[in-house]
């Protein structure tokens, strides 16, 4: 990498740009212009005074009134945009990030608003509150599009929020503390705190005199998908706002719901098909039935008198007395006041019942929704949400309406008689899977998994703001967003959807959006043998479009150029070790687009999901398929060489090779799902005598590590080399998912060194630098960071 | 001219002297002109640019926060800030297209004018095909002649970074500039 080239051919084509340059036409103009606004008398610098005086003191005295009166008035919020206020760009000023200055770097702007955990009406209807990954927001219900308001001493994670009844408290869950606010003027009105306990389900008891969480005191790992290996439920004083029970209710997935008045609460166990009601006041279970199938989603009724449950294929809706007072010891022997089979297509998650308990709406996984009245045989109402799956749903306060919220983020509020739409809100995001930012440093792209959206970031804007990329062509049941690209000349974003038609079978499709129009072209379906599509795609200098696939059936990565007129140009089938089964967690394109790493694995495994019993990593040059060298990778014998994270140096004579060195094989599945490894390192491999070496070899190269080395306790899910990074010194960001950090590392390949620089606290799913190196971007939890040095 | 030029110019520009502000705009206007136009490939553009670079720096002078030395370096670095001001504002469009320059050389054929503009543009899709700091340090370096510092200056960058990016800029170019790899046979 420290080869010495001969530049001829440069300076020839130095010469061909220089001459290039036409003569100006304007010179002599601007010269006079110039010349003609020169001062002729000397301008003396001063500085403006501050106005101070009569009129500062007036606006103190106002805003003292103001205050007076809002701490008085009930709390409404605002139903337009805040003032305008002049405000400095959060990107201006803002210099390279180096090796010499990364310790200096700061938080610049915060994109999003979060992923929305929860949502509740105000009891007097008139606020709609949503907790989300950055805090709790407050909008006023009767102009739903108005920016929402955040709540003040709310800005974290939020898992959950319960209003009391008599609407003299909120309460909202994080992770060590329950927090709560006067729910009339919205002021801190104290807290509970609660250890490490994951809340997901929060309410009051009638009175307002109790508190209930449930949730997972013990798990391994930060994922929401994993199971909890202790779910309890603990009731605090909300006056004392000591603990007074808790409940263990077992370990597993479970679906939990508390009455309203807080006296009950159904707990349903997915192993093994019960469910129980338990009574909060003692603690013990007061009823326990079997079910035959895995349970959903639950609810009561907000009058509390009827429980409703979904499984795969039926909803049912039970009166709770009529629980409580049977001797059966089967859900099959309590009749019901409604059961529907075939309610929804596929699994309905999420079920409520209005407030007057007529009328009953359940969500399933596909964004539809019915609406159904609970003695009635038809359903009154369908609605197709269609971007994305519905996180929560509720009936409006004045039961004209329904609340739905999707994972995405959109909020609407629908007539329950028309199904007309009456109100929407695009006020959040869903976690980011993928963030890049153009060459210009002009926009930035991230899209998330499940909603078939690209979410586009004007980063030149003031302040910072988004556009949707929804497309409305694609009508079908699950759709996803599974790699986007932006063209070298920041003209185009090429991004691939996968989709599933039938029961089975996802085709993706591959689209082409225009920046200058807005407009989406479909490139046509890529009909690749895979099922399970993980693309990723990489531009040529020349805006050629280069995507990888990896096809099962074939065994192999396959490089494609597809152009915009259909045609795929090029296809270059690599390695095939067994025709059975390659990796499909790491491989990169060098960003010269000449070498493409990828993780394969070498030994027959029955199960995608089991593991990889002999892995290795291999580099072959994309122009011609030719495998050139095979990786080294020093990992213990029981290593998962499955999970291995692949980078490229911005010269692409550097690849950066991050594996799990210990771990336990059962595990592979959960250490995908993001449970961290024991130990980890990150390896660096000279790659710039490669294709030399290469050609004088007679079979690929078996390519030993550099003696520099990051070794880690724990796993770095997520890994971004700095463009700016010279041959020798690298600036490396290392997110981890499990401490929720990135750190900066400085990697000197010739001292053998590593430093590391900083790190920063609360972001770490998604990583990456801009193209111009003065932006790092972390992403997670719906929101997007951006830092970087002023 | 020499820093010491450089340096009493800038004295008597302070001072407003229209003689020391005609002589700072004869001396970099072309190749201030020039250096735009490399970015943009637009002969209007480039002089709009470059006109303004001088408005503000006749504006810094008035307010007092214009440079006492280093002026080259300043001029460039403003023209730099504003041609990226350029190219955001421009970034949802297409690129403007290149201007074409007629056909005006007598002394040629017309396939020997044709091959000049093919190759010229040539030069310039490898000149745009390298990621912008590369391409920034290679029009500084090697198009403005500017030294390792100047071009440090201008980009707000560390000498060292500026040759590491010089040194990858070459080798790219050199990399697209001879012929493609060897084909050998697949694996």
């Amino acid at each position: 990498m420290n080869e010495n080239h001969a530049f001829e051919p440069v300076e020839g084509l130095m010469a061909q740009l220089n001459a290039a340059v036409p003569e100006p036409q304007r010179e002599a103009e601007h010269r006079a212009t110039f010349l003609a606004n020169v001062p002729s008398v000397r301008v003396t610098h001063t500085r403006k005074a501050r106005p101070f005086g009569l009129l500062t003191a007036a606006a103190a005295g106002c805003a003292l009134i103001l205050f007076g009166l809002l701490t008085i008035t009930r709390y409404v919020p605002s139903s337009s945009l805040p003032s305008a206020q002049e405000a400095t760009h959060p990107l201006a000023g803002i210099v390279p990030i180096t090796v010499e200055n990364a310790a200096q770097i700061e938080l610049l702007t915060t994109l999003g608003r979060g992923a929305v955990r929860a949502a509740e009406y105000s009891p007097d209807g008139l606020t709609l509150t949503v907790a989300t990954t950055t805090g709790i927001y407050l909008h006023n219900v009767a102009n739903l599009s108005a920016e929402p308001e955040l709540l003040q001493g709310s800005a974290s994670t939020v898992s959950t929020i319960a209003y009391s009844a008599d609407g003299e408290l909120l309460a909202g869950a994080y992770s060590n503390v329950i927090r709560l606010w006067d729910a009339q003027t919205y002021e801190s009105s104290g807290q509970i705190e609660t250890d490490a306990f994951e809340i997901s389900k929060l309410s009051f008891s009638a009175d307002g005199q109790r508190l209930i969480g449930v949730g997972c005191a013990e798990k391994q790992g930060s994922s929401l998908a994993l199971p909890c290996d202790q779910l309890q439920a603990r009731v605090w004083d909300t006056n004392t706002e000591n603990e007074i029970r808790v409940i263990s209710l077992g370990e597993g997935y479970q679906s939990t719901a508390i009455s309203p008045d807080g006296s009950l609460l159904a707990t349903t166990d997915r192993a093994n098909f019960t469910i129980a009601l338990y009574s909060l006041e003692t603690g013990e279970i007061v009823k326990q039935f079997t079910d035959r199938d895995d349970i959903y989603g639950m609810n009561f009724s907000p009058n509390g008198d009827q429980l409703a449950h979904t499984t795969f294929s039926q909803i049912t809706v039970w009166d709770v007395d009529d629980l409580l007072n049977t001797n059966a010891q089967e859900l099959d022997n309590v009749p019901p006041t409604l059961q529907r089979s075939n309610f929804l297509s596929g699994a309905t998650h999420g079920v409520v019942i209005s407030r007057d308990g007529g009328r009953l709406a359940a969500a399933n996984y596909s964004g539809k929704v019915k609406v159904w009245g609970v003695a009635a045989d038809d359903p009154l109402l369908s609605i197709d949400i269609g971007v994305s799956q519905v996180a929560v749903m509720d009936f409006t306060p004045d039961e004209s309406g329904l609340l739905t919220i999707t994972y995405r983020g959109l909020i609407q509020q629908w007539d329950t008689a028309t199904g007309a739409e009456i109100s929407r809100s695009e006020a959040y995001g869903q976690p980011a899977n993928l963030v890049q930012i153009a060459n210009n440093r002009s926009f930035l792209t991230e899209y998330g998994l499940y909603d078939g959206a690209l979410h586009l970031w004007d980063l030149n804007a003031e302040p910072i703001s988004r556009q949707i990329l929804d497309n409305a062509k694609i009508d079908l049941d699950l759709r996803a967003v599974r790699t986007v690209g932006i063209t070298p000349d920041n003209a185009h974003l090429i991004y691939i959807t996968e989709f599933k038609v039938g029961d089975n079978r996802r085709l993706p499709d591959i689209w082409v959006h225009y920046l200058e129009t807005g407009e989406d072209r479909t490139m046509g379906q890529w009909r690749s043998g895979s099922r399970h599509l993980d693309p990723r795609q990489i531009f040529e200098p020349e805006n050629v479009l280069m995507l990888l696939d990896m096809t099962w059936s074939e065994g192999a990565f396959v490089v494609r150029k597809p152009l915009l007129d259909r045609q795929i140009r090029t296809k270059l089938v690599f390695g095939k070790p067994n025709s059975q089964y390659i990796s499909s967690i790491a491989y990169a394109f060098s960003p010269d687009a000449h070498l493409l790493a990828g993780n394969v694995c070498t030994k027959e495994d029955n199960s995608i999901y089991a593991n990889c019993p002999d892995g290795e990593v291999r580099v072959w040059n994309t122009q011609t398929g030719r495998l050139l060298t095979i990786l080294d990778l020093e990992t213990a014998e029981d290593a998962l060489d499955l999970n291995t994270e692949l980078a490229f140096n911005p010269d692409s004579d550097i690849l950066v090779v991050n594996t799990c060195t210990e771990g336990n094989r059962a595990n592979a599945l959960a250490i995908a799902s993001y449970i961290p490894c024991p130990k980890g390192k990150v390896q660096f491999y000279d790659l710039s005598t490669l294709e030399t070496q290469s050609n004088q070899a007679s079979g690929p190269l078996v390519l030993q590590p550099l003696p520099t080395k990051l070794e880690f306790t724990d796993y770095r899910i997520n890994l971004a080399i700095s463009p700016l990074s010279t041959p020798d010194n690298l600036l490396i960001a290392l997110a981890q998912t499990r401490e929720n950090t990135t750190q900066l590392w400085k990697v000197d390949l010739q001292a053998g060194t590593t430093d590391l620089m900083n790190t920063i606290a609360d972001t770490g799913e998604n990583v990456t630098f801009s193209p111009d190196g003065t932006l790092l971007a972390t992403s997670g939890e719906g929101t997007i960071k951006l830092w970087g040095i002023r | 001219m020499t820093l010491d030029d450089e340096s009493s110019l800038l004295r008597r520009a302070h001072q407003f002297d229209p003689a020391a502000l005609a002589t700072i705009f004869d001396t970099f206007y072309g190749p201030l002109y020039r250096y735009a136009y490399h970015h943009v490939g637009h002969v209007e553009t480039a002089e709009d640019l470059t006109a303004q670079v001088f408005q503000r720096f006749l504006t810094a002078l008035k307010s007092g926060s214009a440079p006492t030395r280093y002026l080259k370096a300043w001029l460039f670095r403003v023209a730099y800030h504003l041609i990226v001001d350029d190219s955001r504002r421009f970034a949802l469009r297409n690129h403007q297209p290149l201007d074409i320059q007629p056909l005006t050389d007598t002394a040629l054929s017309l396939d020997e004018t044709v091959q000049n503009a093919l190759l010229i543009e040539r030069a310039r899709h490898l000149l745009h095909s390298l990621a912008p700091q590369q391409r920034e340090v290679i029009i500084l370096r090697f198009l403005s002649d500017m030294s390792l510092e100047e071009t440090a200056d201008v980009l707000q960058m560390t000498v060292g970074a500026v040759k590491a990016m010089q040194h990858r800029a070459l080798t790219n170019l050199r990399r697209k500039l001879l012929p493609e790899f060897e084909t050998t046979e697949d694996i």
